[in-house]
């Protein structure tokens, strides 16, 4: 019993002596509310409209939501029917399509901006000044405006491409009718959107290699594609990851694009996930299948984007 | 400095051809340079010009680069104000104004709010700090594509549909400019405020008096990209947008012109080049900071 409140006695003077020396006090009440008062405004605002949303799309997407006649539990019957059911084919389909955009788009801006970027880094100063500000133009357009602009270019009378391959004898062509070609229509307007963007990121990178390096390798005699493939490719690692996950969310997402230019036509070639998720939006009449199926696209963005994270890595243990 | 000197000059007997070939390289360099240029600004320019074109010429089968007949009637018809081409209760002009004010309010908005945020972490010891940053951190790796429905949902139970805040508020938290401003904040010597601590003045007074009048440059440098996003919004605002034609947005007009029943070539081409033109003088005035955007951009 002594030993017992012995104990618990030196316990509390232990637990006194941590607390003693202004642990307790290390947060000012000033402070406090100071800072709680900063963090309200964007704190409420992430909670309504990021945070509350999120838990919804979890829950709902577990319900038969229907306007007039309330939610029923379903499981995972949403999921079943977007996976599986009878619009399924439409939900691959729409992937399928996102992923063909990333397909041509991705590997084309890569190689596209690198080159445009070694070409304006060894050109001076003032010239490259010029050619930044006209080719990073493009990048502040809305998908909207990028579309209509590319809409004009591709159009079958008058439009900018028909009138070249004329002016060289050739036919025109329903660049945005058909099916072949409406996908590359497409790519090719979101190419111009974006290109200026990852030009300018690569450029910075090939900045900040350090000139040494190619001092260096010249005194080794390096010609200039040993020096691209041993020195700048490598330093550009880093950069080159970034710039590949934002592009394949970007391409998997187009939608503005490719609603201008092509709309509904060309057999529904170019209508990706967005377009999908929104046709379900409007026209579904289970809103807990459009959560579901917003939820699995997001699943499918994360992982492919943790794919290539998971491949440049393992490519990394292998240098 | 010299040893490179050395060595430019011990490879030197080959020097004759290549300053020929050095010439001849650098006018290639000009050349492609050019072309990017070209490239850039060519799909535009054209329609630029093709908006001064008549509607017969616009859609002529015949291809023509410059208008054969120069004319401002696409702009007049554009802002000649509301006509069957245009959603009941808006009209051109409007929906610039709108968007405009949105931009505008959601601009000031989201730099008041964030820059907030990112002194509170930046500056202020608070219970709650870590799990508070872990949250924030965590949104940032939320698929914007997985909130866009239900949230609708949400505004729709706010009762906020087809009105302004709906437009604003959503996108107003910015988790990225808020550990951009952060980091700058973390940057500025803690020996700034502490004078005005000893003067007794408040943290809010301090954030107010000292870190506002600070962040010039990360405020431009973020404001041009929230800016640039609102002015250029088109799927938020046409989901939310559903009778409230009055505040219907730019790029959502743009959109109208062209639909399933045809285009309207005259008033879409001339609204396209009305739309880039806030962007353009953006950019040609600010593009120092629109360089430094890009490359912190780089650097996340």
């Amino acid at each position: 019993m002594e030993n017992a409140k012995v104990r618990s006695a030196g316990e509390t003077f232990a637990g006194r002596g941590e607390g003693l020396p202004r642990k307790k006090k290390r947060y000012k009440r000033g402070d406090t509310v100071a800072a709680y008062l900063c963090l309200l405004p964007s704190f409420v605002l992430l909670v309504i409209f990021t945070i509350t949303p999120l838990i919804i799309s979890f829950v709902l997407g577990f319900f038969d939501v229907k306007e007039y006649l309330g939610n029923s539990f379903v499981g995972f019957g949403n999921y079943f029917s977007v996976l599986a059911g009878l619009q399924s084919a439409a939900f691959y389909r729409s992937l399928l399509i996102g992923l063909e955009f990333i397909a041509i788009i991705v590997p084309l801006q890569l190689v596209l901006s690198f080159l445009i970027a070694s070409l304006i880094s060894k050109i001076n100063r003032r010239y490259s000044a010029v050619i930044k500000v006209c080719i990073y133009l493009p990048c502040l357009l809305s998908g909207i405006v990028v579309g209509s602009i590319f809409a004009y270019v591709y159009n079958y009378h008058g439009g900018l491409l028909n009138g070249m391959l004329n002016a060289f004898g050739l036919g025109s062509v329903d660049w945005t009718g058909e099916k072949g070609w409406a996908i590359f229509a497409v790519a090719f307007a979101a190419i111009w959107n974006g290109l200026g963007y990852n030009t300018l990121i690569m450029l910075g990178g090939l900045y900040d290699i350090p000139t040494d390096y190619y001092e260096a390798a010249r005194l080794d005699g390096a010609n200039w594609w040993e020096q691209t493939v041993y020195i700048t490719i490598p330093s550009l690692k880093n950069i080159g990851l970034y710039l590949l996950v934002s592009l394949v969310v970007s391409s998997f997402q187009l939608y503005e694009i490719p609603l201008v230019i092509v709309g509904a036509g060309a057999e529904h070639s170019v209508e990706g996930p967005i377009y999908y998720l929104y046709y379900q939006f409007q026209y579904s009449d289970n809103m807990g299948e459009v959560y579901a199926a917003s939820l699995l696209v997001a699943v499918v963005l994360t992982l492919l984007s943790s794919v290539i994270f998971r491949l440049t890595s393992s490519e990394k243990s292998m240098d | 400095m010299k040893n490179a000197q050395n060595i430019t000059a011990a490879s030197a007997p080959a020097a004759k051809r290549p300053d020929a070939r050095r010439i001849i390289l650098r006018a290639l360099m000009w050349f492609a340079g050019a072309v990017l240029i070209f490239i850039g600004l060519f799909p535009f320019l054209w329609v630029v010009l093709s908006s001064f074109k008549p509607l017969t010429e616009i859609q002529s089968i015949r291809f023509a680069f410059f208008p054969k007949k120069w004319t401002a009637e696409n702009y007049a018809a554009l802002f000649a104000g509301a006509n069957r081409y245009f959603p009941q209760g808006t009209s051109f002009l409007r929906s610039v104004g709108m968007t405009l004010a949105v931009s505008g309010i959601s601009l000031v908005l989201s730099l008041l709010f964030n820059s907030m945020a990112a002194y509170a972490f930046a500056r202020l010891e608070f219970p709650g700090k870590k799990l508070m940053w872990t949250v924030y951190a965590m949104n940032m790796f939320i698929p914007n594509i997985a909130i866009l429905i239900p949230c609708y949902y949400v505004v729709s139970k706010m009762g906020l549909i087809d009105t302004l805040p709906a437009l604003i508020l959503p996108g107003v938290t910015y988790i990225w400019s808020i550990f951009f401003y952060r980091q700058y904040y973390l940057g500025i010597p803690r020996s700034v405020e502490e004078a005005a601590l000893i003067d007794g003045c408040s943290r809010l007074g301090i954030y107010f008096r000292i870190f506002i009048p600070m962040s010039v440059t990360p405020f431009i440098i973020m404001g041009l990209s929230v800016f640039q996003g609102f002015w250029n919004a088109y799927l938020w605002p046409s989901m939310i947008l559903i009778d409230s034609t009055e505040l219907f947005q730019v790029n959502q007009l743009l959109a109208y012109f062209r639909n399933t029943q045809g285009t309207h070539w005259d008033l879409l081409l001339a609204g396209t080049v009305i739309a880039c033109i806030p962007l353009i003088v953006i950019l040609v005035i600010m593009q120092k900071y629109i360089m430094q955007g890009i490359k912190i951009s780089g650097i996340k």
